[in-house]
């Protein structure tokens, strides 16, 4: 199974969704906000990262991109809620147009999650 | 308040007594007072034929008291009071008219600005909602995989799925609501087109008991806009007289073009001049009252039972509106059974997509 490190800024999602991670199998690590995401990047360098991408201080989208200059290969799903007036769909457009292979508009539920990670793995 | 005829006898016999002093003293003061008297025939609304009535009861009466002067002269001396009172009342009558119309502007920009405030607000919280609502999910999904199949637990956890998934619907349509200009989804769309295959539909669902009348004047007319958003626009309004009419009644719908310039644009004040596509809907239900008029637009607002309505159909479409550059204002008398929405939208130049 995959190692797999999950960055977003709600503690409540976030836990959620590392125990989804680990009952499926796979290896989890989280950030609770992009910077503290790619220090954690640096030292694991995982197979996958699962972002969210309306965080404070750096958002999911400088995240992907950081991510990318320092590893190309990395499999990355960006996932979004929407905030203000930009919906869940611009975030995620504009995440796959700089590398995230795969999107998911919150809320999801578990099929969803688990077959983007598989066709990102792929 | 007094009955109208009863006010005109008083504003006459004022004015027959200022003729009459005026026409003994001739003094400025009296030209003041008959000043006065034109700007209070405004504020009592009593119309400008009046003031001719009055001058020829007033020419009567002199007559009687200077027999020997010819009509031509008494009415010659009587006109700097005349000249007065006209020039007073249509003064006074502009004040009035430009008053009454800054009022309405203003009514209409706060309102407009309350709304922005409110669709911002109510997108910022969506995203917060959509996190919380994939919490639990996730944890719902979890917890069931440890549930034996047929039990009620599991039949209950089932129905917290089915409600979280209602509640995105909802969040998905709040977004829709405090969304700014989205260009690339805008294409040229027929009007008549959207409409045509709404009323298809929307004849296919409903009760005998409404009838749909459609009027199109000019069937080649485009507006920029998307496609689902545009029948989103129509649904929700149809769905709205629907409710109004208790099921029973008639929706008519009409599809023209108009050009606002600067005397037709006075009631729209958030469009500039130029040609629009109007598109109006009227029904014959409970109409709209006054009080809550200024407020069927504002997202959650709602006249149905707790419930019944989410309270978001209007101001999805006051938010579809606002993003194809158009404006919609609703028509209801107070009183008058039936209400209308009119909206315009830009009228696009070119004829195909």
């Amino acid at each position: 199974m995959a190692k797999i490190l999950v960055i977003e800024d709600d503690t409540q999602f976030c836990q959620m969704l590392a125990q989804m991670l680990i009952q499926a199998g796979h290896e989890v690590e989280t950030a609770l906000n992009g910077v503290l995401g790619l220090e954690r990047f640096r030292q694991s360098i995982p197979d996958l990262v699962i972002t969210d991408i309306m965080m404070p201080e750096k958002d999911g989208i400088d995240v992907i991109v950081d991510i990318k200059r320092q590893n190309a290969e990395v499999r990355i799903i960006a996932i979004s809620g929407g905030r203000r007036a930009i919906t869940p769909q611009f975030n995620l457009d504009s995440a796959a147009l700089i590398g995230a292979v795969q999107v998911l508009a919150k809320p999801f539920n578990r099929e969803q999650l688990l077959a983007a990670i598989a066709a990102a793995l792929e | 308040m007094l009955s109208e005829s009863v006010r005109v006898n008083t504003f006459r016999e004022d004015y027959i007594r200022l003729i009459k002093d005026y026409w003994l003293h001739g003094s400025e003061e009296h030209l003041i007072q008959a000043a006065e008297l034109g700007k209070r025939l405004v504020h009592e609304e009593l119309p400008p034929e009046e003031i001719g009535e009055f001058q020829q009861f007033a020419l009567i009466e002199l007559k009687q008291i200077a027999p020997a002067t010819s009509l031509d002269e008494v009415a010659n001396r009587l006109t700097p009071p005349l000249i007065e009172v006209l020039m007073a009342y249509g003064l006074a009558f502009r004040q009035q008219l430009q008053e009454h119309y800054e009022l309405m502007v203003g009514k209409h920009l706060e309102q407009a600005s309350r709304l922005e405030a409110l669709g911002t607000l109510s997108s910022g919280i969506a995203h917060d909602f959509n996190t919380l609502l994939g919490v639990i999910l996730g944890y719902t999904e979890m917890t069931l995989d440890r549930i034996p199949h047929d039990s009620v637990a599991r039949q209950n956890l089932e129905q917290v799925i089915i409600a979280a998934q209602r509640a995105r619907d909802l969040v998905a349509r709040i977004l829709a609501f405090g969304r700014r200009d989205d260009q690339k989804r805008r294409t040229p769309q027929r009007m008549a087109d959207s409409l045509n295959e709404c009323l298809t539909m929307l004849r296919s669902m409903l009760p005998p008991s409404v009838t749909l009348h459609l009027h199109i004047d000019q069937p080649e007319i485009w507006v920029l806009g998307d496609a689902s958003e545009l029948q989103q626009l129509i649904m929700d309004l149809t769905v709205n007289a629907i409710d109004a009419m208790a099921e029973r009644g008639e929706i008519h719908f009409s599809l023209d073009a108009i050009t606002l310039d600067a005397d037709t644009g006075q009631r729209w004040p958030d469009l500039s001049p130029g040609d629009y596509v109007r598109f109006r809907i009227r029904d014959t239900g409970c109409g709209v009252s006054p009080q809550i008029a200024n407020r069927i637009f504002e997202p959650f607002f709602t006249t149905k039972d707790v419930g019944e309505g989410t309270g978001l159909g209007l101001s999805v479409v006051y938010g579809i509106v606002k993003r194809m550059g158009g404006a919609i204002r609703l028509n209801s008398e107070p009183g008058q059974p039936g209400a209308e929405f009119e909206i315009l939208c830009p009228r696009y130049a070119g004829s195909e997509p």
